[in-house]
């Protein structure tokens, strides 16, 4: 796949109107990043959840582990809606606070307080309920957009300036598609998604750029632009890098499935998406980005042949 | 460089990355007295602020009630107003990570940063009980009432002021009234003598006006214990809890474990210590000795970045900012990686150890560079976002990156220098082979 000749299946590429070709893809984009949003299976921070405290006779750790699997196991058994159950521990009260999500009805609610409520009657004090809403806001959704936006820009402007207008576009147009396929994987698999997702996509953002600029770095010192060789250039560049590519993604879903095999529930679920965003930075980086600046660059230096000669 | 030379340098780094990685892990008590210290040293990691998702926090509920004479329609602003007040004292004594929502009658305060007892007793006296606040002149008693309380104030800040008898300029704590009791407060006041200010039943504070009135509705607080700008601060935040817009009740205030669970403040740095090792191993796998050398480059570039990570008094590092971490040790485990590969290619063209390396250095010079600003870059624009998340991972991303360009750029080649005298001709102790593909 990596040896084959990039630039010959992208001459018809931009044969065709490229206002149709734009206006599709904007279609698309809003499409998928709506339906993503849409999608999107958000954790307690997304949803907010139901919150009380229990007051426990003793906290030693057996009694402490006692509590809290009767209480999970008591939470659990109204459905998958209260699989992201936290119990934080207050050591100096002697204190359980359980937190669960709100999305069930006022009458699950109040039978799941029952339920709990009856398992620590007799060593524990369950105090007032509150329910408390969601955590993330409008701002949250903005200000990552802003920040993409803020990096894509300024990578862009550089791509242009240090390696090409077809780098510059080939990184831009990675990124949206890494971005999109990764909000869509998170969608379709309905992935639990926390706060930290926003910094996920701004962490997808900076690696995609990071791999595609690996990629033009060596296409810059292979020199073989000079020559117009473009097959070259970016067959040579990716055989250069494929195999570092490999084992950056290896690394980056390590983290994921280290996260999800040590942490906590809602940190397990989050930690899916680290993996998934593993599989995107290879799929873009070993097919999008070469394809596209292959695409680009022959395109555009063609233009300019073209132009050169009407001017003679 | 000779071999002797090169060894006294190895044991010399190693003990300094001994001492460094004692001050990052290992806390411990002096064995003898450390004026200006609790006679106990805090390492590296734990004095690194966490996020309530994965850090301690303290949580504090309270029942919000509307002060007598208010209409029951304000409520609802009022408490987005109280929810604001209360936000902007806790973000001000410098806990940045501040999650507060409400549901019917109740507001719950989460703040993370929590990172030892001095820090809950400053949250504790600020938020346990908040009380309207209260100016008398002369001590509170039936028949003395107060001539403004909470509802008079107008702001309460930290400003510096010129002080013509020192000539200097001092930080003053300044309480404005509203200008409608400007006239009120003046006349009240116009004999001077002690102004006693009241936290519900409980002085706060007592300054003495002297013979002179409280002119144009302002009262410029100075006090000794104003060191600075942060301790004149904190006297101004117990002023503000005493101009809340509703009455609060404190129902619940307890430390909390992180909100991703119980655990995660120990799991995830277990699964960050595992990465490292499985980063560690594959590094000398791959490249054998130059592996080992890669690993004791790696683990300056953590003990270095932690040190720095945990010295920046603002920032506060959640679950994203963990990964950020993990990944800026990629980054600079790549770093290395390009240096290495390159060397490789050189040596398989049947160069020297030596002369392949410095080609490889030369040649990824600029490649590193480059990815480390590009991350670099992105940090800085990550640290202006509001976005918790991806602030964190800013300050990550703009402290580490820096320590990679000095640790794989500057430490790595005077390792390699190190390195190269007491092996400048086995490629088989790197798993460099000569001839292959890329000669």
């Amino acid at each position: 796949m990596l040896n084959r000749d990039f630039t010959k299946s992208n001459k018809y590429y931009f044969k065709k109107n490229w206002i149709v070709l734009t206006c599709v893809a904007v279609f698309l984009i809003i499409g998928i990043l709506v339906l993503s949003f849409a999608g999107m299976k958000g954790n307690f921070e997304f949803t907010g959840y139901n919150e009380f405290s229990v007051t426990v006779a003793e906290t030693d750790s057996e009694n402490f582990s006692k509590y809290m699997g009767e209480i999970e196991s008591v939470v659990n058994l109204y459905g998958g809606e209260c699989d992201n159950v936290s119990i934080i521990y207050n050591g100096d009260d002697s204190k359980l606070v359980v937190r669960y999500m709100n999305s069930l009805s006022a009458e699950q609610t109040e039978e799941i307080n029952l339920a709990i409520a009856d398992k620590v009657a007799t060593t524990g004090e369950i105090s007032e309920h509150v329910r408390v809403d969601k955590v993330v806001t409008s701002s949250d959704y903005l200000y990552t957009a802003v920040a993409i936006a803020i990096i894509w820009l300024v990578c862009t402007i550089f791509a242009y300036v240090r390696y090409n207008g077809a780098s510059a576009i080939a990184n831009l147009i990675a990124n949206v598609i890494s971005l999109l396929g990764f909000m869509s994987i998170g969608a379709i698999l309905r992935l639990e998604i926390g706060l930290s997702y926003f910094a996920m996509l701004v962490i997808l953002t900076l690696l995609t750029t990071y791999f595609a600029f690996s990629i033009f770095e060596n296409i810059r010192a292979n020199k073989y632009l000079d020559s117009n060789n473009y097959d070259m250039a970016i067959t040579t560049a990716m055989k250069q890098n494929r195999t570092r590519f490999a084992v950056l993604a290896c690394a980056v879903a390590l983290i994921g499935l280290l996260f999800i095999l040590f942490a906590p529930n809602p940190i397990r679920f989050v930690s899916v998406n680290i993996m998934f965003m593993a599989v995107v930075l290879l799929a873009v980086s070993y097919y999008v980005v070469p394809f596209v600046w292959s695409a680009l660059i022959t395109h555009m230096r063609k233009k300019k042949v073209v132009v050169k000669s009407t001017e003679k | 460089m000779t071999k002797r030379r090169s060894i006294n340098l190895f044991v010399v780094f190693s003990i300094l990355l001994a001492i460094l990685l004692v001050a990052c892990f290992v806390n411990f008590t002096y064995p003898f007295p450390m004026y200006g210290t609790y006679y106990s040293y805090s390492n590296f990691v734990s004095n690194i602020r966490l996020g309530e998702d994965i850090g301690s926090s303290m949580r504090v509920v309270y029942r919000a009630t509307l002060p007598e004479g208010e209409a029951q329609s304000n409520y609802n602003a009022l408490k987005t107003s109280t929810i604001n007040q209360l936000k902007d004292i806790i973000q001000s004594e410098g806990y940045k990570d501040v999650t507060v929502s409400s549901y019917d009658d109740k507001i719950v305060m989460q703040i993370g940063n929590i990172l030892n007892e001095s820090d809950e007793n400053t949250i504790q006296s600020l938020l346990e009980n908040p009380q309207a606040i209260g100016f008398y002149i002369g001590e509170m008693s039936d028949t003395n009432t107060p001539f403004a309380t909470a509802e008079d104030i107008n702001v309460v800040d930290v400003v510096t002021s010129y002080d013509q008898s020192t000539a200097e300029n001092i930080i003053v704590v300044r309480v404005q009234f509203n200008e409608d009791k400007i006239d009120e407060i003046a006349e009240a006041t116009a004999d001077g003598g002690t102004l006693y200010i009241y936290l519900g039943d409980t002085v706060y504070s007592q300054i003495d006006l002297g013979t002179s009135a409280i002119e144009e509705g302002v009262i410029f607080i100075q006090n000794s214990a104003f060191v600075d700008e942060a301790t004149a601060q904190s006297y101004a935040n117990g002023l503000r809890t005493g101009i809340l817009s509703l009455e609060l009740t404190t129902l619940e205030l307890n430390s909390i474990t992180p909100s991703y669970g119980v655990g995660s403040d120990v799991m995830i740095p277990i699964a960050m210590a595992v990465f490292a090792l499985c980063l560690f191993i594959f590094m000398i796998v791959k490249y054998k000795q130059m592996g080992a050398l890669a690993c004791f480059n790696l683990l300056f570039f953590i003990t270095i970045g932690l040190f720095i990570l945990q010295s920046i008094p603002l920032a506060h590092y959640n679950f994203a900012g963990m990964i950020g971490m993990l990944l800026c040790l990629i980054i600079s485990a790549d770093s290395l990686m390009n240096i290495f590969e390159r060397a490789k290619i050189h040596y398989q063209t049947g160069l020297q150890l030596h002369v392949a390396f410095k080609l490889g250095q030369k040649e990824t010079l600029f490649k590193n560079l480059i990815l480390n600003i590009l991350t670099f870059a992105v940090g800085f624009v990550c640290v202006f976002m509001p976005n918790m998340a991806i602030q964190s991972f800013g300050w990550v991303a703009l402290v580490l990156p820096i320590v990679n360009l000095f640790t794989s750029l500057v430490l790595m080649r005077l390792f390699i220098n190190m390195y190269l005298p007491l092996n400048n001709t086995d490629g088989k102790k790197l798993n460099f082979h000569k001839g292959g593909e890329n000669a």
